[in-house]
């Protein structure tokens, strides 16, 4: 048997991450007392409805996943319709009649998302900037009465 | 001050005690069955919990062999599983073993199959459907053997796999008897030889001790 030296069999099952989520949002929501049991009835539900309507919350879990994770493969597969040719409008009524070929499409669509990539960078570095500063004093604080107090009481000793 | 019914912040929501440890637990043990139906395996974990029961969950992550026949069937895993759910017992209520199966993803028809091989009609003998779940994994007597001491052994996990005696000769003698093309002398002969060779190994028979003797 050969030795397994890659962790790249062990993975989540796909669409997992939906089920618990969904698990921790109503236990939240009801407060159960006994959570295990309210779990359990929790997917009896689920499967419940599965049977009769066919939804599968794990498969629309693993699609949402697909696409959150693969997001750049579906823009570059996605054929010149729907979404893009509603932004092709738009592009069209604003540059020249020039530009019409998907080309253009695909270099907007990639600018879109650095454009997003960019906002959601600098609200993450703001967030954590402002976190900082807010902590920063209270620690500034502390280090400046640290220091502040034994320099008091060593003079007292000596004398 | 009463608490005011509307959410104004994420602080007013109250994140019960136990229920990170409950969520961790619950992935942990997913990631490590890697069952085949997220939805079911879920419910049969939780209503194991809430019920104080064995949890369906596999003890190591079980890698895909290449010699496995069908990916969807029945494992040594999955059996392990079984086993430590239902051996408490002696005998196991059908409906019961037909719950436990489908909360493990196995299929429905793999149990009937084993089911037709022997006569199960008041109750399933859990040694027995055991002893021919074994026979699913392994093609002979012998490798069929070797599953099941794998299984019940006590010894840790790559050691000699060593069970009583008797068990080993129950099940050895049961499976030998649904086999029409192995003598009884013959299952005879083999477990009285096995019995004086393990006289001194505390009654315990090895993996070692029958597959060896076979090659011989």
């Amino acid at each position: 048997m050969s030795i397994p030296f890659s962790n790249t069999t062990q993975r989540i099952p796909r669409g997992f991450a939906n089920l618990l989520e969904g698990l921790a949002r109503e236990v939240l929501r009801n407060q159960p007392p006994d959570i295990p049991s309210f779990a359990a009835k929790y997917f009896e539900n689920l499967l419940i409805e599965r049977e009769k309507t066919g939804f599968d919350p794990t498969e629309w879990g693993a699609k949402l996943e697909d696409r959150y994770y693969n997001n750049r493969a579906f823009n570059e597969l996605a054929p010149p319709g729907g979404k893009s040719q509603a932004e092709e409008k738009t592009e069209e009524s604003a540059q020249s009649e020039v530009a019409e070929t998907s080309g253009t499409t695909e270099e907007n669509g990639v600018k879109l998302t650095e454009e997003q990539a960019a906002l959601k960078i600098q609200a993450s570095f703001r967030g954590y900037k402002t976190r900082k500063e807010i902590n920063c004093p209270k620690e500034a604080i502390a280090e400046k009465e640290e220091p502040t107090e034994p320099d008091k009481k060593e003079p007292e000793q000596a004398q | 001050m009463p608490v005011p019914d509307v959410m104004f912040c994420a602080q007013q929501i109250h994140v019960p005690p136990e229920l990170p440890n409950i969520m961790k637990q619950f992935t942990k043990a997913a990631i490590r069955t890697q069952p085949r139906d997220v939805l079911q395996w879920s419910y049969g974990y939780f209503s194991a919990l809430a019920n104080g029961e064995p949890l369906p969950v596999k003890e190591r992550v079980e890698m895909p062999v290449a010699t496995q026949k069908n990916d969807s069937g029945l494992t040594p895993g999955l059996l392990k599983v079984l086993h430590k759910q239902l051996a408490k017992k002696e005998t196991v209520a059908l409906k019961e073993l037909q719950i436990k199966w489908k909360n493990l993803c196995l299929p429905v028809e793999q149990l009937h199959d084993l089911l037709r091989l022997d006569n199960f009609d008041d109750g399933v003998a859990w040694m027995k459907f055991f002893a021919l779940a074994c026979s699913a994994l392994g093609g002979s007597l012998v490798s069929s053997m070797k599953h099941a001491c794998e299984i019940l052994t006590e010894d840790p996990e790559g050691g000699a796999a060593r069970v009583p005696y008797d068990t080993f000769a129950f099940l050895y003698s049961y499976l030998a008897g649904l086999d029409e093309e192995i003598p009884q002398e013959k299952t005879e002969s083999f477990l009285a030889a096995l019995k004086e060779q393990v006289a001194r190994k505390e009654d315990m028979v090895g993996v070692a001790d029958f597959s060896v003797k076979r090659m011989d």
